[in-house]
């Protein structure tokens, strides 16, 4: 108990540096906030277009995909509040051997690497992401039960932190690697799937977005417990697959602070 | 007068390639995993879309037509946002632009040395799609890829790479007055996405927002070039674009000198 209280003081400093950062880069805030609602945009506006030219995408209707999107981008912007911009100074972190720093800390170097940086500018866009999602649960033309909003809210969680240990596979490798992205370019384009809907793909594509790389479950799984769409064996497969990751993720963590090798690495 | 700085840019691509492949095995998989995951995504997209209007056409595009042009797409805006994306406004933080200012050659020619080789990368890959596409059998009957249309497209993918690499020195040349433009290039690459064509062609796009396309510069980003290519842009047509498209990149070379100059005289060289 006194460990958590102790990560939630660390991570109110966070905040609290965080804000007063803010304060120091007013215009930097203005421009991630612009950021994030230009990739909003952009990503609305793709499926407005193509709503122009047909009436349903992959049997979902045009309601049911702003659903979808709306869960694709209130995920993108809780990572991009608590988690993105953690990831983005790993490689460097371990490259330059400044990881050295969170290793010595009395507090467990995983949760510095997860938790020491909280994107203030990105509260504004998690606003919008909630508003955006109220909107197209207002413009579902389904019935909506108790048990659909329960569904989505316990599987938006359950997205989350398997979104958080998937994109941990694209910065750990830098361990070995010491390249100065990761896998970044790869994850990029993993996350144009995820802001597709599961339906549009097929066969051997679908299973390796469902299992390998499991942006299906990320982003669809939400939507579908929301529609009705998702049976109980699948809600247990999403559960068990977010086990499997942050399992990985340990292991993978754990071997790689052995082979790091600090500033000469 | 004209040769030397392309002999700069031909010394600086070298050496940025050798050093872009130095992770040799992260490189390939990056690049081949990413283009094949793009490609995967934009062509279950199309085929989706087609299966639910079970309609032959779609716009005037046919699936197979549609299919081409999103699988080049792909390759053709990899070529157009090169490499070494925010490097400028990184140099102008530390100061590292000092030694630029220094160097027997331009900034201009370093930079874009540095912002071709994944651009090469991208039309080799367009080079294999293409060869794939034709050997597979998969080519539209109703395209026509001829010599001059493929001639007439690599220029315009050449010039279409000058005009977004001048549109980003002018985003990143805003780092000489504001800390942290690092948002504003990501917002450039993410309009770019969108407009330019590259999801979805510019003429299946609502009227109005077609002719507010026209006055700008993301049509020839990846739309133009491909027409191009696709033999779909010729003649007179092909003439106005290019010259629309070289009048882009003055007016956004003149603004990126003019940034430029201007940002040198706030500059002081220890970083901020």
């Amino acid at each position: 108990m006194s460990a958590l209280k102790k990560f939630f003081r660390i991570y109110a400093a966070t905040i609290r540096f965080s804000m007063s950062r803010v304060m120091f880069f007013r215009l930097d805030f203005a421009f991630r906030f612009l950021m994030d609602l230009v990739y909003y945009a952009i990503t609305i506006g793709f499926f407005e277009i193509l709503f122009l030219h047909t009436t349903t995408l992959g049997g979902w209707r045009h309601d049911e995909v702003l659903v979808f999107i709306a869960c694709a981008l209130f995920l993108d912007s809780l990572y991009m509040l608590f988690i993105a911009r953690n990831l983005w100074e790993f490689p460097s972190d371990v490259n330059r051997g400044t990881l050295d720093g969170y290793l010595t800390r009395p507090v467990s170097p995983f949760f510095v690497l997860l938790c020491r940086h909280f994107q203030f500018p990105s509260l504004l866009n998690v606003f919008v992401g909630v508003l955006f999602l109220l909107y197209a649960i207002a413009r579902y033309e389904g019935t909506i039960t108790a048990w659909n909003i329960a569904g989505i809210l316990f599987l938006l969680l359950n997205s989350f932190v398997l979104l958080v240990c998937f994109r941990l596979f694209s910065v750990l490798p830098v361990f070995w690697t010491h390249s100065r992205f990761g896998f970044n370019m790869l994850f990029q384009s993993f996350e144009q799937v995820s802001t597709r809907p599961e339906v549009i793909f097929r066969g051997i594509t679908h299973l390796i977005f469902l299992t390998i790389v499991p942006v299906f479950v990320i982003t669809s799984f939400p939507a579908r417990a929301f529609m009705g769409k998702l049976t109980a064996a699948e809600v247990v497969f999403a559960l068990l697959v977010t086990l499997t990751f942050a399992y990985a993720v340990r292991l993978v963590w754990l071997a790689g602070l052995r082979s790091y090798s600090s500033a000469s690495s | 007068m004209i040769s030397a700085p392309l002999i700069h840019i031909g010394l600086v691509f070298s050496a940025e390639t050798k050093r872009l492949i130095s992770y040799r095995v992260q490189f390939w998989c990056e690049l081949v995993l990413s283009t094949v995951v793009e490609l995967l995504v934009t062509v279950a997209v199309w085929q989706a879309v087609f299966a639910e209007r079970g309609a032959k056409q779609i716009g005037g595009y046919t699936l197979e037509e549609m299919l081409v042009y999103v699988m080049l797409a792909v390759f053709l805006n990899q070529a157009t946002r090169g490499s070494g994306t925010g490097t400028f406004a990184r140099d102008i933080y530390d100061g590292s632009l000092t030694k630029y200012l220094v160097y027997p050659l331009s900034l201009y020619s370093y930079k874009l040395g540095t912002y071709l080789p994944r651009s090469l990368f991208a039309l080799v890959g367009l080079a294999l799609a293409l060869t794939g596409i034709f050997l597979l059998g998969y080519w539209p009957e109703t395209l026509r890829l001829t010599f001059p249309g493929v001639l007439f497209g690599l220029f315009a993918v050449l010039l279409a790479t000058i005009l977004f690499f001048l549109l980003l020195f002018c985003v990143e040349a805003v780092a000489f007055w504001v800390e942290h433009v690092w948002a504003l290039s990501v917002i450039l690459t993410f309009t770019t996405m969108l407009l330019s064509g590259k999801w979805i062609p510019l003429d299946l796009f609502p009227e109005w927002l077609q002719s507010l396309l026209d006055y700008s510069p993301f049509p020839y980003l990846v739309y133009f070039p491909l027409t191009v290519f696709l033999g779909k842009t010729s003649g007179s047509e092909l003439l106005y674009g290019f010259i629309l498209l070289i009048c882009w990149i003055l007016v956004v070379f003149g603004l990126s000198r003019y940034m430029y100059s201007r940002g040198l005289r706030s500059y002081t060289g220890v970083g901020i």
